[in-house]
């Protein structure tokens, strides 16, 4: 097949790129921003409209995009599933034990309202998730032994029981809720939260209910303002409707499929983003019932299974055959990949071959395969018609079955009967079906197999291995991180070896978005730009085109008043809106409605000018300054200089002409009378 | 027996009818397989939260327990607590029923009219082009899936000539100067469902009105109303479709009853938030107090429907006698 993509990073080179790479710290939301254009809207559709703007009572994937937007945790998940990205916390230390964590708090963290959030807040959610039960948030509180403010900025966090997966699994759990709010609702269950008080990139600004939710930009949101404008979060039911509208315009992002890709190659401005899907689909085995009971069995069938043929057929090529009981994101966010697990390759012969060794042969010449006790054998998948890929997949698998002597009758039934099925009532044979990850933990994928998830939880196969049990419980003991690998790996090899299901395939989630509009498109693990789960796009995302000037304003001081013919000195000081001095610009410098002359600012950002009035008056004076590439315009606030009349002459100095003649004549006089007195004499 | 022990009779069914619907969703809802809770197999949800969100619907308790409680809350008029929508089932139906009603009520508006006029038409110029024209459209119209009737609609009105918006109520994110301005907004949107819903659904009027109008042709009185010279129009519309209509009467109470049930499909491809969207959601979700909720008030409707149709099959036929 033919890939053709305007702007697509290759997903397998960047799992090479990440394999080879150790493990970074997390990317902070500030490496995000830059400098660029504000304003638009980001339209984005939803399936289902949301149900309710409480954060503690669902886990509803589309109620999660708008607790994202409104709600502060203390660490986030970054594009790359690393779970300790600051966000509340700007910073975090742990003590050597690991049973202590240490957060600083953005100083300049503001609820909505408001209100400073501090410690008290950090403090007070942990304490009211142990004092009320919500279900969202109690069940990770259990950890937490003690908390501590030592200060309105820090808040320390004291465990029951060191963990070095604390931080994924729990932490990441807790939302952070205002105390000024929440402290007088004691019934959090029924708790409409409306309208909600958060603190996040977005403010809520309206629900009309079943059409769409507005979030509006929260202006002091301390990692900077977004650049959006708002968010809609669109109603839309049907996928059909929804790539229509994208075809419209009418929104900005959908998923796809991977037969849908080909329509949307031709069209200018859109690109497709893909990542791997951390979601685990395999054939669900009934370890409990015949012949899944049987491990010879399980491992003859894992060679029926044609990979290829089903990431082919079913996905388009927008799969990745999967061997593993991980998913390869685990291998971005942490190397917890065994790549040496053992590998099932499609193989009838061989699979027709372990079939005989094990004993399921065609007793009765009826053309299938009976137990090993000669007993009838006839085998049921059960999925669901309500998902079209795993019924296509469940087919395929179906058909290479009967061609090797299996009688097999695939069952649909509604998604609400498989999964009742499956961790009920343990009514099913096989079954197919895909479950995805909440974190990037390995151990809660890998804890699905435990025996406290075989009633009602996760161990769909009710499977239980004493040695795998071991090892879990080690796993959640170690604080070494090169020790938690290994033990990683050695549950991964019994899983594989074992087979209590089969993997099959990771589908390639698939996102078309505009980029006409706008630009700034994170590709984030696990599901791509614009996910629940995803912050990062929300604060990168922003209008094409270079920036409009950022704003500047001019402060002028000028004498109050003056005389004519006296030389003042008008002073103006140009910042940016951060308060900036503005250096090296010219200021113009406006008396009486006359530019008198410019000048430019130094690097305080002061321009000054010297006048020198010339007539009487009360005259406005104002400072402008006409913008440039990077600055708008602005004037200054007018201020008035009064001139007064002129200080009056000085006196003219007295004539002393007349005296210095008299004076003269005098001592011309006495000379003369001296010189007549001595001829006398 | 007279009009009030008519009454009298009807209310006293009308009570036992509802009393077993009540009865018959309660236990049918759970009878589904799952509970809502352990139907999300999603791996944020651990065990403990299971247990306090089981515990909150009320799903802890006996079966038995739950429906006497569910009784005596009906008698106090609460409808119960929505697990999906986490609000009153009452608030969460009212929020929906008016956006139901409009679309339902002016498709139906259109599905009416179309099935008596074309119905009557046809009837009139019965083997005549008019007539078999008439039986292929509607035919035609009415066996059409509803959801692929929608997606053509939205394909070539919407995509195609850019005439209608695709999706919704009302255009995301506007502020409106005026009543008028939403209004026209309103308008805009509801056209598309509302014509695929009426003209949808209209044959099966059609047929009805076409073989009452025809068992009707055939009286004395359309032949008396010939012979003394009457214009064609005035004996289909005066005379004849009169008595025509009467079985419409039923029917069409029926539908209105039902209309609070809202069009699944219609409104699912159009994205039109109705009672109809929310009861799909709820059986998904297995919320069975908003099933529960939805389908009494449905059953009320339905019986208040059927209740009102006898009355007036009654005052507009006299032949009738209660």
């Amino acid at each position: 097949m033919n890939k053709r993509f305007h702007t697509v990073l290759p997903v397998l080179l960047l799992c090479l790129l990440f394999a080879l790479v150790p493990p970074a710290t997390s990317m902070s939301l500030r490496e995000v921003r830059g400098p660029y254009k504000y304003g638009g809207t980001l339209r984005i559709p939803i399936l289902e409209d949301l149900t309710t703007l409480n954060p503690l009572i669902s886990f509803k994937g589309v109620d999660i995009f708008a607790f994202t937007l409104l709600y502060p945790k203390l660490l986030i998940n970054d594009p790359d599933w690393r779970f300790d990205a600051p966000y509340l916390a700007s910073s975090y230390e742990i003590s050597p034990d690991g049973k202590t964590y240490t957060f600083h708090l953005f100083p300049n963290a503001t609820w909505d309202d408001g209100t400073p959030i501090t410690s008290e807040d950090v403090k007070f959610s942990i304490e009211y998730y142990k004092k009320y039960s919500c279900p969202v948030t109690t069940p990770h509180v259990h950890n937490i032994d003690s908390v501590e403010t030592p200060d309105p900025h820090t808040v320390v966090i004291h465990l029951v029981n060191a963990s070095l997966s604390w931080i994924v699994v729990d932490l990441w759990m807790l939302y952070i809720i205002p105390k000024h709010i929440w402290q007088n609702v004691t019934d959090p269950l029924h708790f409409d939260n409306y309208p909600p008080v958060g603190a996040g990139p977005f403010k809520f600004s309206r629900w009309v209910k079943g059409q769409y939710i507005e979030f509006v930009a929260n202006e002091n949101f301390w990692f900077g303002r977004p650049y959006l404008d708002k968010v809609l979060l669109v109603v839309i039911n049907t996928h059909d409707a929804q790539i229509m509208a994208f075809k419209e315009h009418a929104v900005d992002v959908v998923g796809i499929q991977g037969n849908e890709v080909p329509q949307f190659l031709g069209i200018p401005n859109v690109t497709i983003y893909q990542t791997i899907d951390p979601g685990l689909t395999v054939l669900g085995i009934n370890n409990l019932k015949d012949p899944g009971r049987d491990i010879n069995f399980r491992r003859a069938i894992a060679h029926t299974i044609d990979k290829e043929r089903i990431i082919n057929t079913v996905y388009y090529g927008y799969a990745k055959p999967n061997d593993n009981f991980l998913t390869i994101p685990y291998n971005i966010s942490g190397r917890w990949l065994n790549p040496n697990v053992p590998k099932y390759s499609y193989n009838l012969t061989l699979a027709a071959e372990l079939l005989d060794k094990a004993g399921y042969k065609d007793y009765d010449g009826d053309g299938w395969r009976d137990y090993p006790n000669g007993t009838k054998m006839k085998l049921y998948i059960e999925t669901t018609g309500n998902i079209p890929t795993w019924i296509r997949a469940v087919e395929i698998i179906a058909d290479d079955w009967r061609s090797i002597g299996l009688d097999t009758e695939v069952v649909a039934v509604d998604l609400g009967q498989q999964i009742a099925d499956m961790v009920l009532t343990k009514n099913y044979q096989f079954t197919y079906y895909r479950c995805g990850p909440a974190t990037s933990d390995p151990l809660e994928m890998l804890g699905w197999f435990l025996e406290n998830q075989v009633s009602g939880g996760l161990n769909t196969a009710a499977w239980v291995n004493q040695t795998y049990e071991e090892l879990y419980t080690l796993a959640r003991n170690e604080l070494d991180e090169a020790k938690l690998r290994e033990i990683v790996w050695k549950m991964q090899l019994i899983l594989t070896q074992e087979l209590p299901n089969i993997p099959t395939v990771q589908g390639v989630g698939l996102r078309a978005v505009w980029t006409d509009k706008f630009e700034g498109f994170i590709n984030c693990l696990p599901y791509g730009p614009l996910s629940n789960m995803d912050v990062y796009n929300f604060m990168s995302l922003h209008l094409r085109g270079p920036p409009p000037p950022m704003t500047a304003s001019i402060t002028l001081s000028v004498p109050s008043s003056c005389k004519v013919g006296e030389t003042v000195t008008l002073k103006a000081t140009l910042v940016d809106e951060k308060g900036n001095p503005i250096v090296n610009e010219y200021i113009d410098f406006i008396v009486g409605g006359t530019v008198i002359g410019s000048a430019a600012t130094d690097s305080s950002g002061v321009a000054k000018l010297q006048y020198t009035p010339t007539s009487e008056g009360s005259f406005e004076v104002v400072a402008t300054y006409r913008g440039s590439a990077h600055y708008a315009s602005c004037s200054s606030e007018p201020s008035t200089l009064v001139v007064g009349a002129p200080p009056s002459p000085p006196p003219p100095p007295p004539d002393y002409t007349l005296y210095y003649v008299a004076i003269v004549i005098a001592l011309i006089l006495i000379a003369v009378l001296v010189l007549f007195m001595r001829k006398k004499t | 027996m007279g009009f009030r022990s008519f009454v009298f009779r009807r209310s006293i069914e009308s009570l036992i009818t509802i009393f077993i619907v009540i009865t018959l969703n309660f236990y049918l809802f759970r009878i589904m397989p799952g509970d809502p809770v352990s139907i999300m197999f999603n791996p944020s949800i651990s065990p403990e939260a299971k247990e306090i969100m089981l515990k909150e619907m009320g799903l802890d308790k006996p079966l038995l327990d739950q429906y006497v409680i569910y009784l005596r809350n009906l008698l106090r008029g609460n409808l119960g607590y929505s697990f999906l929508l986490h609000e009153p089932v009452f608030k969460a139906i009212l929020e929906r029923l008016p956006n139901t009603i409009l679309l339902m009520l002016s498709s139906n508006i259109i599905a009416i009219f179309l099935g008596v006029v074309l119905g009557a038409l046809a009837a009139w110029k019965r083997g005549s082009v008019t007539d078999v024209s008439s039986i292929i459209l509607s035919l035609s119209l009415y066996s059409m899936p509803m959801f692929w009737l929608g997606g053509m609609m939205i394909l070539v009105f919407s995509v195609q000539f850019h005439l209608f918006p695709i999706f919704g109520i009302v255009t995301p994110g506007v502020d409106y100067s005026s009543f008028w301005d939403y209004a026209w907004d309103v308008l805009r949107h509801l056209t598309l469902p509302m014509i695929s819903l009426g003209v949808g659904t209209f044959g099966g009027l059609f047929l009805i009105m076409r073989n009452t109008m025809l068992d009707a042709l055939t009286e004395d009185y359309t032949l008396t109303a010939k012979a003394i010279g009457l214009k064609n129009r005035t004996i289909i519309f005066k005379n004849v479709m009169r008595n025509a209509m009467l079985p419409l009467i039923t029917i069409v109470s029926l539908r209105l009853g039902f209309m609070v049930a809202g069009s699944i499909l219609t409104e699912t491809v159009f994205s039109w938030p109705g009672v109809g969207r929310l009861i799909y959601s709820s059986v998904l979700a297995h919320d069975y107090q908003l099933l529960q909720g939805a389908f009494l008030i449905i059953t009320i409707l339905v019986v208040l429907a059927n209740f009102i149709a006898d009355i007036i099959y009654g005052v507009a036929d006299p032949r009738i006698r209660f």
